[in-house]
């Protein structure tokens, strides 16, 4: 009764505006008709989402800390790790989902310690046949599933895995990249700089950032030979490399870096006098000479200024000429150098036509 | 050729031009959404406390023109100092302030006049002086003390004074995420194949927000309606359109509230300009026109993390004070840079840009006053389809709470800055009634801006400490 | 730890806001003795200070509300110089290292770290506050633990 009497009224809706209506109006109403629909459709996702996600996150919260407790007490040696195991295999057969929270906690938990302690988690995961989830998620659609799943292996120290890593790194993707060097490093293998694509993978000043920092947290002997590196054929390489040996304080690399100067690009002559500047190795004066007449700007200012801090004074004769650049800020630059080197303000005054640079250079607040 | 004809005719082409719009919209915001979730998966991976001591930084320097800030200057002060980035220093420039601005720093960090060179790269108004402090701890903090020339003027100083690489105009009294900087370096370091020249952040409101120390603790839908609409569009602007603007490269506002530049383009572009409200736009512009001139690939590109927090203005007074100024700022850029309109030379700006902003940001409130008052005279006249207008009325209506609704999915799918029920509810109602009242607002005053600037009016006109909001963030009215 | 003489156990305040390092420590120190007191944010720190007196406290210095450097200062301004205070810090930057110390730190210990390690220190420092204690009471034997 009640369907006779919807499809009687459809029809006559139909039959009496929606016939009066133009195409015009039609196509109107069409459009309010998917806005409505889809703005429906939108807060009801809105609602279940944040229903689902609540619920979701009070049982996950309440098993992580059961997680948590249980890594704490066998950490303390309370319980064993046979004991342990079962206890999570327990929590795995409750929900299958609880896998994913047990290698994150574990993962979590191995970011605490340092590589001596990796052992101990490492048969916890086995134990639980959590290895093969990692390298489930390695093979995962998603890059950034890849990219923890890589983290896991690296911090875990999962050798076995290593094939698994070598095969991705043809990757375009950036972060994919970094993490799987840092796990490769950190798993001891330096065949990824074989494997590396050159010539498409460029490594941005980002990622050496990232990298660098990875490295820094490393054992001196786990660092890849990023000497080699100063004489490669990809700029980014030599770039990195020179960056490389002024933080690992490389004094022996200070003659392949002042070779360095005359690399054409000035991105890595810049990288040069910053690491000279940071080193500050008389090593590097002859190199230095003998690129200063060529440069101007910034780079000469900065070359001004490491030589200023050698405190050699024969180089005084040398950069006395450059207190009459064309370029002011040079001759400020000269100046401060001569002042490093020793020469008194009276001297100084001498050599330079304006008084306020020297002012300047004795204001004690001088930033 | 009866008036039927034409008022179909107008019709017609006034639905094509909705229709575009919508397209536009749509599209945008779900590139934008995916653009999002990449970028958050993205940044997942970076511990971005650890670059903090990274030696790979690029210098930054922070200016923040102050003008009359003597009520908070020292907390704004005490905030951007406590910025986390290993390289960077604070410049705050003193706009030749009327009242304690300027004693109220030196009194509070001991500050002293330095004898310092500055280099005139850009133009601006007489520096009076240079301060800076001698305890090492705040040895990043330089005041600028000049004579009064506006915001463009201050902010062209801090350039003259700045020893950066980079440069980052902010407003003082925005509240910055501790790794703000940490997370706008990205697109500078990451491009290798072309330059970025400016990077912009997303700005929300902080009405209602509980802030202690520069630090925001609890984040909440403010209570005033207005606000709270104002909340809604924000999220509109910025996470359904400024992404994937900046995607391909057509971006062509950075907000004045946060923005990241590089020295040397800005330099060679001739700093800001005094000549228009909306000198925020104006630069980037004017920038994107250099480097397309001299052909040299380049990009403008958008953080779509939430790094910065203002007051929005709380009363309609102010808040119309504001929306005429940015339509004022609006047309300045329009008509300066009007060369690029539909020139292949301009690539993408001129291509795509520049007429979307024409069209869409500049005519739509102009559109939409037509359209009420073209309803108006055929009523009058009374030949007016009912059905049509009120249809027209209802697709706007629901395509407006349609987008709204998009905005806070993509909000509660990436970031999840409203958690809450409650804030939730609030904005699915606000996004109900905002097209009713807050709206047409936003259009009468885009009306009076296009009329206030028509009969000459420049400048700023006056506006209050509370709620002054300065980011110039046309958004697009729809 | 019990000292021989005396059978007291010594009171630790732990306050640290990732739960799986607080859980991590509070059940290992309980193991070898002590009795823990646990804060997971600097709010909870602070109330705990106000109503009980640790003998030591571990604190770790990124936390919600109040900082380790502001629980820090109370300890050593408020209650006692003299319980030791060991901070634990995922960065060791210079500055914060000096800020840490300057306001009194006892001790610096950075994450990763290794558990026998850090048990060990707070023997060492609880021997060390001991012994500088009232010297009116007898040293008292101090069980260096395995």
């Amino acid at each position: 009764m009640m369907r006779i009497n919807l499809t009687k009224w459809i029809a006559e809706l139909e039959n009496t505006w929606l016939d009066s209506l133009s195409t015009f109006q039609l196509l109107l109403l069409m459009l309010v008709v998917i806005s409505t629909l889809t703005a429906v459709f939108l807060v009801v996702y809105i609602v279940v989402l944040m229903v689902i996600r609540n619920r979701r996150q009070q049982w996950a919260d309440a098993l992580q800390a059961r997680i948590e407790d249980g890594i704490a007490i066998w950490l303390a040696g309370d319980y064993s790790i046979c004991e342990l195991i079962s206890t999570f295999q327990e929590e795995i057969k409750k929900d299958s989902r609880a896998r994913k929270i047990i290698l994150n906690v574990i993962f979590a938990t191995s970011k605490l310690f340092r590589q001596e302690g990796q052992s101990a988690l490492r048969q916890l995961l086995t134990g639980l046949n959590l290895h093969h989830l990692c390298y489930k998620l390695l093979k995962n659609r998603h890059w950034y599933k890849q990219a923890y799943a890589t983290q896991i292996i690296g911090q875990l120290q999962m050798g076995l895995a290593l094939p698994l890593l070598k095969r991705k790194l043809q990757t375009k993707n950036s972060t994919l990249r970094i993490e799987l060097i840092t796990a490769m490093v950190a798993l001891g293998d330096q065949s990824w700089l074989e494997d590396i694509d050159y010539t498409n993978a460029h490594l941005s000043d980002w990622e050496q950032i990232l990298l660098l920092e990875r490295f820094r947290r490393l054992n001196t002997n786990q660092l890849p030979p990023f000497e080699t590196w100063l004489t490669s054929t990809h700029t980014d390489w030599v770039l990195f490399g020179i960056r490389l040996c002024r933080n690992f304080n490389r004094f022996d690399q200070v003659p392949e870096l002042g070779n360095l100067l005359k690399h054409p690009d000035q991105k890595v002559q810049i990288a040069v006098l910053d690491a000279f500047d940071y080193l500050g190795s008389p090593e590097a004066v002859p190199s230095l000479i003998r690129y200063m007449p060529q440069v101007t700007g910034d780079r000469l200012r900065t070359t001004l200024r490491v030589l200023g801090n050698q405190g050699d004074p024969d180089l005084v004769s040398l950069l006395t000429p450059y207190t009459e650049h064309p370029d002011p800020a040079v001759q400020v630059s000269a100046l401060s150098a001569l002042k490093e080197l020793g020469l008194t303000k009276i001297e100084l005054r001498q050599l330079s036509s304006n008084p306020k640079y020297i002012d300047h250079l004795f204001d004690p607040k001088r930033p | 050729m009866n008036l039927s004809f034409w008022a179909n005719m107008l019709s017609y082409i006034f639905l094509v031009y909705t229709l575009v719009l919508m397209l536009i919209y749509i599209v945008s915001a779900l590139a934008s959404y995916r653009i999002i979730r990449q970028h958050v998966a993205e940044t997942s991976f970076v511990d971005f406390r650890q670059i903090l001591t990274s030696p790979l930084s690029p210098k930054i320097s922070i200016i923040a023109p102050a003008y009359n800030e003597a009520l908070n200057i020292v907390d704004n002060a005490k905030s951007l100092l406590a910025l986390e980035y290993p390289n960077f220093e604070v410049i705050i420039v003193n706009d030749g302030s009327k009242d304690e601005t300027l004693q109220r720093l030196i009194d509070a960090y001991k500050l002293e006049k330095t004898s310092f060179l500055v280099q005139q790269n850009v133009e601006c108004k007489e520096i009076i002086g240079v301060y800076k402090a001698r305890d090492e701890a705040v040895s990043h903090l330089t005041v600028v003390d000049k004579r009064n020339g506006g915001k463009s003027d201050a902010l062209n100083a801090g350039i003259n004074v700045c020893a950066g690489q980079l440069f980052a105009c902010i407003d003082v009294d925005c509240v910055l995420e501790r790794d703000a900087l940490l997370r706008m370096i990205k697109p500078f370091l990451e491009e290798t194949d072309q330059k970025v020249i400016a990077t912009g952040g997303v700005i929300r409101l902080a009405n209602d927000c509980v802030i202690r120390d520069g630090r925001l603790i609890e984040i909440n839908v403010p209570r005033n309606l207005i606000a709270r609409a104002q909340v809604l569009e924000y999220m509109r602007a910025f996470l359904l359109s400024r992404v994937a603007w900046a995607k391909i490269n057509g971006l062509m506002l950075i907000s004045g509230a946060l923005g990241l530049f590089d020295k040397q383009t800005v330099g060679e572009a001739g700093g800001y300009s005094h000549k228009t409200v909306g000198e925020d736009m104006e630069l980037v512009m004017r920038m994107r026109r250099m480097m397309e001139e001299r052909k040299q690939p380049y990009a403008v590109r958008y953080i779509p993390d939430p790094l910065c927090w203002t007051e929005g203005p709380t009363s309609w007074d102010i808040l119309g004070r504001q929306r005429n100024r940015w339509t004022r700022g609006l047309m300045d850029c329009l008509k300066f840079h009007r060369k690029v309109f539909f020139n292949p030379n301009y690539r993408i700006m001129g291509m795509i840009s520049y007429p979307f902003w024409f069209f869409y940001e500049w005519l739509a409130p102009i559109i939409e006053s037509l359209g009420l008052v073209f309803s108006i005279i055929l009523w009058i006249l009374g030949i007016i389809n009912w059905s049509s207008f009120w249809l027209l009325l209802a697709t706007v209506y629901s395509y407006a709470v349609c987008l709204s609704c998009l905005a806070i999915w993509v909000d509660q799918k990436t970031y999840l800055q409203y958690r809450s029920k409650r804030d939730l509810g609030r904005l699915l109602l606000i996004a109900l009634i905002e097209p009713f009242f807050y709206h047409p607002f936003t259009v009468y005053s885009s009306i009076r801006g296009n009329i206030d600037y028509l009969r000459g009016k420049k400048g700023w006109g006056s506006m209050t400490r509370q709620g002054l909001s300065k980011p110039a963030t046309p958004t697009s009215t729809s | 730890m019990e000292s021989e003489s005396t059978g007291r156990t010594y009171t630790i305040l732990i306050a640290e806001d990732e739960a799986l390092v607080l859980k991590m420590l509070s059940y290992r120190l309980q193991k070898e003795g002590f009795t823990v007191l646990a804060a997971s944010d600097g709010k909870q720190a602070l109330e705990s200070l106000r109503t009980t007196t640790p003998d030591m406290v571990i604190t770790d210095l990124m936390m919600p509300y109040h900082s380790g450097l502001e629980v820090l200062e109370y300890v050593k301004k408020s209650l006692s110089s003299r319980i030791p205070v060991l901070v634990l810090s995922a960065s060791g930057q210079e500055q914060t290292v000096l800020k840490a110390f300057s306001l009194g730190a006892d001790d610096f210990a950075l994450k990763p770290f290794s558990p026998n390690e850090l048990v060990s220190r707070v023997r060492m420092h609880l021997k060390k506050s001991l012994a500088t204690s009232n010297d009116a009471h007898q040293p008292d034997q101090v069980d260096s633990g395995t």
